[in-house]
This record gives C-alpha cells, structure tokens and sequence, in this order.
C-alpha cells in the first residue's frame, strides 16, 4: 500500500490535567500529509503547536494527560503501540529536530557516538560502517573536519554547528518523515537561514516529508507546500503556502501577517496590532476562539464554534474556522 | 533643516569583560556614534555584538573600560554617586524580559510610583495621580494598580515596564529587546505604544534588538554592530535600500520574509559560518574571516568607520558598489 497518505492525524485531543483545571492543549486537530510534503505549523506561544508534535511522536508525559484521537503513520495507529514499539518509530521512521540544541544533544557523550548510535541500533550497522556513514552524515550538514568533530563533546560546537549535528542524527536512519520544532528559534538570523536551507536541501534529497513548527511565519513562507495556522489548540486555517499569503480566510490568520514589522514598510509605519491576548485554555471562550479579540466578530461568533470547512471562493486545500471570513462579501 | 540637536555623544567606548586566564571579552571596542534629540537610533545586530553592553554602558551599567559618553553637555564616566544618580533621571531603561524586570512581590502601584519616591516627587496624592495617568497612557485600566505582575500577561508586564521607565519624565530611554520575549500580535501592540509614548513625552530612543524589521520599524537612524564594532551607520530607509558594508547586505538577505513568492535558498548561504568569538576577535576587520569580499589588506589594517555619502558611515576597505567595476 503505497497510495495512502504518510501521515494522517483524526481528531487528535491533548489536555493536561492541572491543579488550575483542564489545560486544553490541543483541542480536535485533524490534517494529512503525503509523502515528501512539507507542512508548516504556525502559532504563537500557547497555541498548542509543539504539544501537537509532541502528541504525534508519542511523546507526552505519562501522567495527568488526556489523550483522544488517532495518528496513523503510513496506516498504523502510531497511539496503540507501547514504548518499545514506539522505539522503533522514533530515530528509523520519524526523525525529530527539536529548539534547543544545547538540550536535545547528551552533553557528556561524543558527537561521534551520538550519532552512531541510531545508525547502529536502528539499521544494525557495524561499529566501522557506522563511524564511515556518521562522518559522510556530518560533512552532508556541513560540518568541517567532522573526523575531528566526532571526537568532540557538544560544548566544544556553537549553537548553529549542534543544531547541524542533531539534523545529521535526526536524517541519519533515513526517516520518511522530519518535525522540526522551532529548529533556528536559538540562532542568530545569519545562521538561521543556513540551517533552514540546510533542511530544505536534506528534505528534497531524500524525498522526507517535513513538519515544520514554528511561531516566524517569515520561516515557512518560501519553504513549505502548506501551512496550517493554529489558536487556541486548534487550526484555524490551512491553506497552500501562497494562497494562505494572498487569500488568507480567517481574521487571525491575517492579523498575525500584518502584525509582522516589514523591512520593505517605510520606518514608523503603524503597525496594525490585534488586541488583546490569546486565550487561557483553561477556560477558553464560548464559540470561536479568537472572537473576543475578531474585529469582524458578531453575535454568532460569541456562541457558536466554526468548523474548518472550505467554500467555493478558494481551492479545495484550503480549509478555514470563521463564520465571516475576510475578503468574502457577507452573504444573507 | 536645522541641525538637530546632538543629546548624547559617544566616543571611543571601549568595554571589556574578565575571562579568566589573563584573557578578555573584548566586548564593546571603540564605538562612536550620536544620538540627537527626538530621534530613534536602533542598534542591530546577533547575539555577542555588544549592542546591549553599549546600551548599558551610556547608563554607566557596566562602567566602561574607556572612551567617553556625554550626555547634554556632561560626561558621565568621570561622574560618580549622586551626581550620577541625578543624571539617571533623565536617562531610564526597558529590559527584555518584562517578567523577571518587576519584582513579583510587589503591587504595580509601587512599582510605577517607586521612582517618584525616590525622588520625592509631590504629594502623596499627586504621585497616585501620576501612576494613574501613566497606567492610562499605557494602555492598562487603572485597578491594575492594585494587582501584582504575575496576574498579568508578558505584553501587560512591558506595558508596566514603560510606565515605570516614564515615571520621572526621562529624556532618553534605553529599549534593549523590548519586544523579543513577546508574540507578534502582542510585538505590534508594543512598538505602536513605544511611538505613541515618544510622541507624547517628547523622547529619545536608542532600541536595541536583533530583529532587523522591528529595527527599521521604529528607528530614525540605523547602526549595525558585529563583534563589538559598529561596521555601519545610516538613516533607517538608506541603511535597508543600499547597504555599503557586506555584513549589512547578509544580515538582510538572511531575514525570513513572510513572502510566499520570495523563494529562499534559492542563493547560496548568505554568510558562511559562525561569528568568532569575542575573546579572541580577527585582526584587521573583524568581519573578514565570514567576509565574502575580503582581502589579505583586511587582516592587516581595520578599517576606520568613514562617512562614505553624507550621513551614510561604513567601516570597510572595499564598500559594496564603490569598488566592483569602479
């Protein structure tokens, strides 16, 4: 079965139970990705987009969560399988980059066994051949001298060389598809765009799908084939990269554009701001979610949710949440 | 035009840091720039530039190694106790993290008002009035007073932060990275009030941040900073439109555009590498090791920053445009 979808994700609930009451993290997302896709994940902080990552890895705390929904990887409900299963997955078929190089890489084991180890465990490869793939993986990133680098420990690399190195680890097992969570979050601009296009250049080589979370919509404008926006747990629009740009639906999604300083605007040009602040998910509001900050909000909005439904004004990959969407002419 | 004002002169700053070993972090090495009345002078660049140990160091936080800041006519490194303090009036700060700014266990009331107390500013009554208009100015309702920062949200916290920073009717204020911990929507907000609030009080800004579309969005005049220098100087529109020095051209080639049809990767990286370290910077220019035009004239003589156009300052041997095909 090669024409299913690589990934499709039905419904996927994670509420944290807290000593303040249900934290509903990730409230009902559903979406599918094809094979060599790239998605990126739009959000600002709280909006739930690094717990659904973390929900479709499986790597959630054990206690005091709710989880609800399905993760099917290339059909297998990724939910069902129990820790030693799941190890299988991790690293062999879905690799993942995570924010914080300093943390995701083991501070007292060399950058040579860190990423042997996966190549060794999971693809069962000799101790020499692994140490011959590991050094092709690490020049791959860009990493110079990597004979040299593998001897090193983390702290000997700066922050953009580490990130580089869990890239390596991550790609290393040829996995069919790559999160990256706010993977250049930690770096300067300059070596951000290295390692963005890092990624790109290792996504299409090895033909990976690719999630790509992040709060900078400048970071998955040119890179990714789709882009979902998330609020409050939830996507609230999902769209084709460039339609989400020029036909953007839901008011959220074109007030996080606008809000963004542009270098091509002329200095002090005002910036339309929304107001107010995202929502405590604890006791999230009555309907839509984003209504009490909406300027286009009504009645209706205030107590009935919108469902992420497209309409013929835009292709059919293109789904938002809103009762009256932006740029459609009011019907009725 | 007339000239405008100069407000604060800095010559020659020089900060540097122990690191242990006889070594040191050459962190701020010989900047020199001015800052006129009412405008915004944004400082840009990575992190370990010393953007924010130049902002601090006007503020004699840390005191510099050498060099010389006035202010208004004064010089502020040779001042000490309470004539430094009485020239903090005139001079306050927004820190980057609003949070961990404002002590948590105090009410907002006290914190905007301390100042006033310091400096035994009126009456009592008076000084309630006073943090009532500036909890209005910022935009908070006015039983904010009573509360304390962890009610509030990081946007509400900045907002609480500018206030206290307005309380004594400062001149110049010090921005370092007000916006950086906040989310877009809430970035907006922010930058709008810092516009609305320098309006109002009549201010001068020096806004330091890493994030070259907040910087052109706020600022007057532009300097970028790399490895403790300053390589270039230059109105906000002129800066963006024509850079002269190659790091300028590869901190803005490297910015993420929210643009679909803006294809990045298509050039190669902008820049290559890492920025060395600042224990231990090139010699020359320091930008010459990442430098996609350097020459071995670059390792040997720095070169001094130069107003190459009018208003228009670069330190570098061979400027884009003014060398290829001249």
């Amino acid at each position: 079965m090669t024409d299913q979808p690589l990934l499709v994700v039905e419904d996927l609930v994670t509420h944290f139970r807290t000593n303040r009451g249900t934290v509903r993290a990730v409230d009902g997302v559903s979406f599918t990705l094809e094979r060599g896709e790239t998605l990126g994940i739009v959000g600002e902080s709280g909006s739930g987009k690094t717990v659904l990552s973390r929900s479709i890895m499986g790597l959630l705390p054990p206690k005091n969560v709710v989880s609800e929904g399905r993760v099917l990887f290339e059909g297998r409900d990724l939910s069902s399988l129990d820790a030693k299963q799941m190890r299988a997955v991790w690293g062999a078929e879905i690799g993942m980059v995570f924010q914080d190089p300093m943390t995701s890489l083991n501070p007292v084991m060399k950058i040579g066994n860190q990423v042997t180890e996966g190549l060794r465990v999971h693809l069962g490869m000799e101790k020499e051949r692994a140490i011959e793939t590991a050094v092709a993986l690490l020049r791959s990133v860009g990493i110079p001298e990597p004979e040299r680098r593998m001897k090193q420990f983390p702290f000997e690399l700066s922050g953009g060389m580490r990130q580089r190195v869990t890239i390596a680890i991550a790609i290393a097992c040829g996995p069919k598809l790559l999160i990256a969570d706010e993977p250049t979050t930690a770096l300067d601009v300059t070596v951000q765009s290295q390692i963005l296009n890092l990624l790109q250049d290792k996504q299409r080589e090895r033909h990976m799908a690719m999630i790509l979370v992040t709060h900078d919509l400048g970071v998955v404008a040119g890179r990714t084939d789709d882009i979902a926006v998330m609020y409050a747990g939830k996507i609230v629009e999902k769209a084709p990269t460039r339609e989400l740009f020029t036909q953007m639906r839901m008011p959220y999604t074109e007030a996080l554009i606008h809000s963004i300083p542009k270098t091509d605007q002329p200095s002090h040009t005002r910036l339309p701001a929304i107001g107010g602040r995202p929502p405590d998910l604890v006791n999230p509001p009555a309907g839509c979610n984003f209504s009490p900050r909406c300027p286009y909000a009504r009645d209706n909005c205030h107590h009935e949710e919108p469902p992420l439904m497209s309409d013929d004004t835009v292709t059919a990959d293109h789904a938002f949440a809103c009762w009256y969407p932006v740029g459609v002419p009011v019907r009725g | 035009m007339t000239t405008p004002k100069t407000l604060l002169e800095v010559r020659d700053l020089t900060v540097e840091f122990p690191a242990g070993a006889g070594r040191k972090v050459h962190a701020v090495s010989g900047v020199n720039f001015d800052v006129y009345q009412g405008e915004t002078l944004g400082l840009v660049g990575e992190s370990g530039c010393g953007k924010s140990t130049t902002g601090r160091a006007i503020l004699q936080l840390p005191r510099p190694t050498s060099g010389s800041i006035v202010y208004n006519g004064r010089e502020l490194t040779n001042l000490h106790g309470e004539e430094l303090r009485a020239v903090r009036r005139d001079l306050q700060m927004i820190f980057q993290d609003p949070i961990s700014s404002l002590n948590p266990r105090r009410r907002v009331r006290d914190i905007i008002g301390e100042p006033l107390a310091i400096w035994n500013v009126g009456t009592k009554e008076e000084r309630e009035d006073k943090v009532r208009e500036l909890l209005d100015a910022v935009g908070l309702d006015v039983a904010a007073a009573g509360r304390r920062p962890h009610e509030f949200s990081g946007g509400q916290c900045q907002r609480i932060s500018i206030a206290r920073a307005l309380a004594l009717d400062p001149n110049l204020i010090i921005c370092d990275e007000p916006v950086s911990a906040l989310d877009v929507s809430v970035q907006a907000q922010i930058l709008n009030l810092l516009e609305d609030m320098k309006e109002r009080y009549g201010l001068t800004l020096i806004f330091v941040s890493h994030n070259l579309g907040v910087v052109k969005n706020v600022s007057d005049r532009v300097a970028v900073m790399y490895l403790g220098k300053i390589v270039e100087l230059a109105g906000a529109e002129e800066l963006y439109a024509r850079p002269l020095h190659h790091y300028t051209a590869a901190l803005l080639d490297s910015i993420p555009v929210p643009d679909p049809t803006v294809r990045p990767g298509a050039a190669p990286d902008a820049v290559a590498g890492d920025p060395p370290s600042p224990i231990d910077p090139p010699s020359g220019c320091r930008f010459r090791t990442r430098c996609p035009r350097a020459e071995p004239y670059c390792a040997e003589v720095e070169p001094p920053l130069a107003e190459l156009k009018p208003g228009h300052f670069v330190a570098c041997h061979f400027p884009i445009g003014e060398t290829d095909g001249a």
